[in-house]
């Protein structure tokens, strides 16, 4: 009976440990499973959950590598496939945006700049890492920008803003024109999500009509110009005839009656005085109609000027100084001509001087490739009014005079290829200055 | 130059001034007027002509000393006028008178062999000074 009890003692230890044993193996078993689960199934997951959050976050860096097959893995590779595939567009978008010779930039609703493309760089002076982060308005300094913002312009409405004109200002605070388009950024929903704005440097262009403005305006002087020239080189040769025939009456007339009234002599007088002064008009004017051809030939500048001033009677009250530099490199000039400008401008120096005297300065130097002459007088001085159309054919402030001297001076001066320029300072004088360029073969030597 | 002394006063004759005779050719006929009374005054034979055409049918008829031509006129200018002269008489002394800048007909006229060429309006100083020395030339010739 003992030994029944103790076999039965020992079945039931047995079986209880049979059992402890499939308990433990049923679990290590389980926990196996679990973790082979886990290992096959949770973590890739996992990885793909933290490759997806990365790429939300804008990280494309990353490629997923799972080792074991199956179909996670097929999973991961389509995960991988689209990490590059977005890769691939981010690039290309890149190289576009690059490639595009205009400034481009984008921004987000607080207007803090989130893309600085390279020609945006090199426009604006600033580097990307320097301005990502900082308002766009601040950057730029538009003169617009405050009250009609072209991508807040563009958010409001909906629709993108073309070509608005604005001026910019780079990290040199030099101003730019710029002429701008912008257009909103929109979420799936067409939430605004910010703005992106591509400009273009519009200086250039500026500079270009600025310039052909200038030369058409040129053209239709010269136009005006040519047009007055042929109908004053035609009333000036008619003029002459009638005039001759009138001289030839006063003279004809004053021989005839020499001892008749002293009135008669007196307004005979009159006439021949007034037909020299009515041809020397008919000169002024025909002299302005020869300027539009120029004969250069290399001339010692000096020269010329001795030349003028030795044909020049100036009133006694008046004097010149010279301070003519020696040895000056030949000129190409049409000798005549030049002698005109130098005649033209010591008369009007005098003439400022008429009441009070003076000294007319006259002043030769080479200065960078070009000869310089400086005419400058002590007299009355030129009001900044009448400054500018001072070489305006027929403006002038003499009492006899019909205003060419000026015009036909700079007419001169402009086929000699040369420059002429004025400074006055009302009550102390005026002086004109003349570039004109070297003679070519020297002009290598003295540069 | 010439002044008043050399205009001939009434009743004066000047002899040897009377040699000279002179055509003015000019289609203004102000110019024509004024012109042979100074120089009719001036003691100097004047014919007048009104173109090129008329100059050169003168020329034909009779011999002149000098001829003041004026150099545009209508028909034939006054350079194609000193052309056909000259093939009539190559002794006659031109004087070209111009108020235009003919440069080219001037040139012309100057490889044509004329005396001199004067622009209008020219003081009559001028052209009687011209006339005198001629006058004084042809005077010493003759001698």
């Amino acid at each position: 009976m003992k030994k029944s009890h103790i076999d039965a003692k020992d079945a039931w230890h047995s079986s209880h440990l049979w059992m402890v044993a499939i308990f433990i193996m049923a679990t290590i078993l389980g926990l196996t499973i679990a973790t082979s689960i886990s290992i096959s199934i949770l973590r890739p997951l996992k990885l793909l959950d933290d490759s997806a959050k990365l790429i939300a976050g804008g990280n494309l860096k990353e490629l997923l590598y799972i080792q074991k097959k199956g179909e996670i893995t097929s999973l991961a590779n389509s995960f991988n496939q689209m990490i590059l595939s977005l890769r691939h567009q981010i690039r290309t978008s890149k190289t576009i945006l690059e490639a595009i010779a205009d400034p481009i930039f984008t921004v987000d609703m607080a207007m803090n700049l989130t893309y600085f493309s390279p020609a945006c760089e090199k426009l604006s002076g600033y580097t990307s890492k320097e301005v990502i982060g900082k308002k766009c308005y601040e950057i730029f300094k538009s003169d617009i920008c405050e009250k009609q913002c072209a991508v807040k312009s563009s958010a409001k409405n909906g629709t993108p803003t073309y070509n608005v004109e604005v001026q910019m200002k780079t990290k040199d605070q030099k101003s730019i024109p710029i002429m701008a388009s912008a257009s909103s950024i929109k979420d799936e929903q067409g939430n605004i999500m910010g703005g992106c704005e591509v400009f273009r440097n519009i200086s250039e262009q500026k500079r270009m009509l600025r310039e052909l403005k200038e030369a058409e305006e040129q053209l239709i002087i010269s136009e005006k110009m040519a047009a007055l020239g042929r109908l004053a080189s035609c009333v000036s040769h008619e003029l002459r005839n009638p005039l001759a025939i009138i001289q030839n009456s006063a003279y004809y007339l004053k021989h005839k009656f020499t001892d008749q009234d002293a009135k008669l002599h007196k307004h005979l007088g009159i006439i021949e005085n007034e037909i020299i002064s009515s041809n020397k008009i008919i000169d002024e004017l025909l002299g302005f109609c020869r300027t539009t051809k120029s004969e250069l030939a290399s001339n010692d500048i000096n020269k010329v000027i001795e030349l003028s001033i030795s044909r020049i009677q100036l009133k006694p009250n008046i004097t010149i100084e010279k301070n003519l530099a020696p040895e000056l490199p030949p000129v190409p000039l049409d000798k005549e001509q030049i002698h005109q400008v130098f005649v033209n401008l010591i008369s009007n120096a005098e003439y400022s001087m008429l009441n009070n005297g003076g000294k007319i300065s006259i002043t030769s130097r080479q200065n960078k490739g070009m000869v310089e002459i400086e005419i400058g007088d002590q007299g009355c001085g030129i009001p900044s009014s009448d400054l500018k159309k001072l070489f305006d054919p027929f403006f002038t402030t003499k009492i006899k005079g019909i205003g060419l001297g000026l015009a036909i001076t700079k007419s001169i001066i402009q086929n000699h290829h040369a420059n002429i320029s004025v400074n006055s300072v009302v009550g102390e004088g005026t002086s004109f200055f003349i570039s004109l360029p070297i003679a070519k073969e020297y002009s290598k030597t003295v540069s | 130059m010439m002044n008043g002394k050399t205009i001939k006063k009434s009743g004066e004759t000047i002899e040897k001034r009377e040699k000279l005779k002179i055509l003015v050719v000019d289609d203004q006929s102000g110019m024509r007027e004024t012109l042979s009374d100074i120089l009719q005054d001036a003691g100097y034979v004047v014919e007048a002509a009104v173109d090129g055409y008329c100059a050169i049918k003168k020329a034909g008829k009779q011999f002149f000393d000098i001829i003041l031509m004026d150099v545009i006129m209508p028909g034939i200018n006054g350079v194609e006028a000193i052309k056909e002269i000259k093939k009539l008489n190559s002794q006659t002394k031109f004087i070209l008178m111009t108020a235009y800048s003919a440069e080219t007909l001037i040139n012309e006229a100057v490889k044509l062999g004329i005396y001199q060429y004067i622009n209008k309006p020219f003081p009559p100083e001028q052209i009687i000074s011209i006339l005198e020395n001629i006058n004084k030339n042809k005077t010493k010739n003759d001698e």
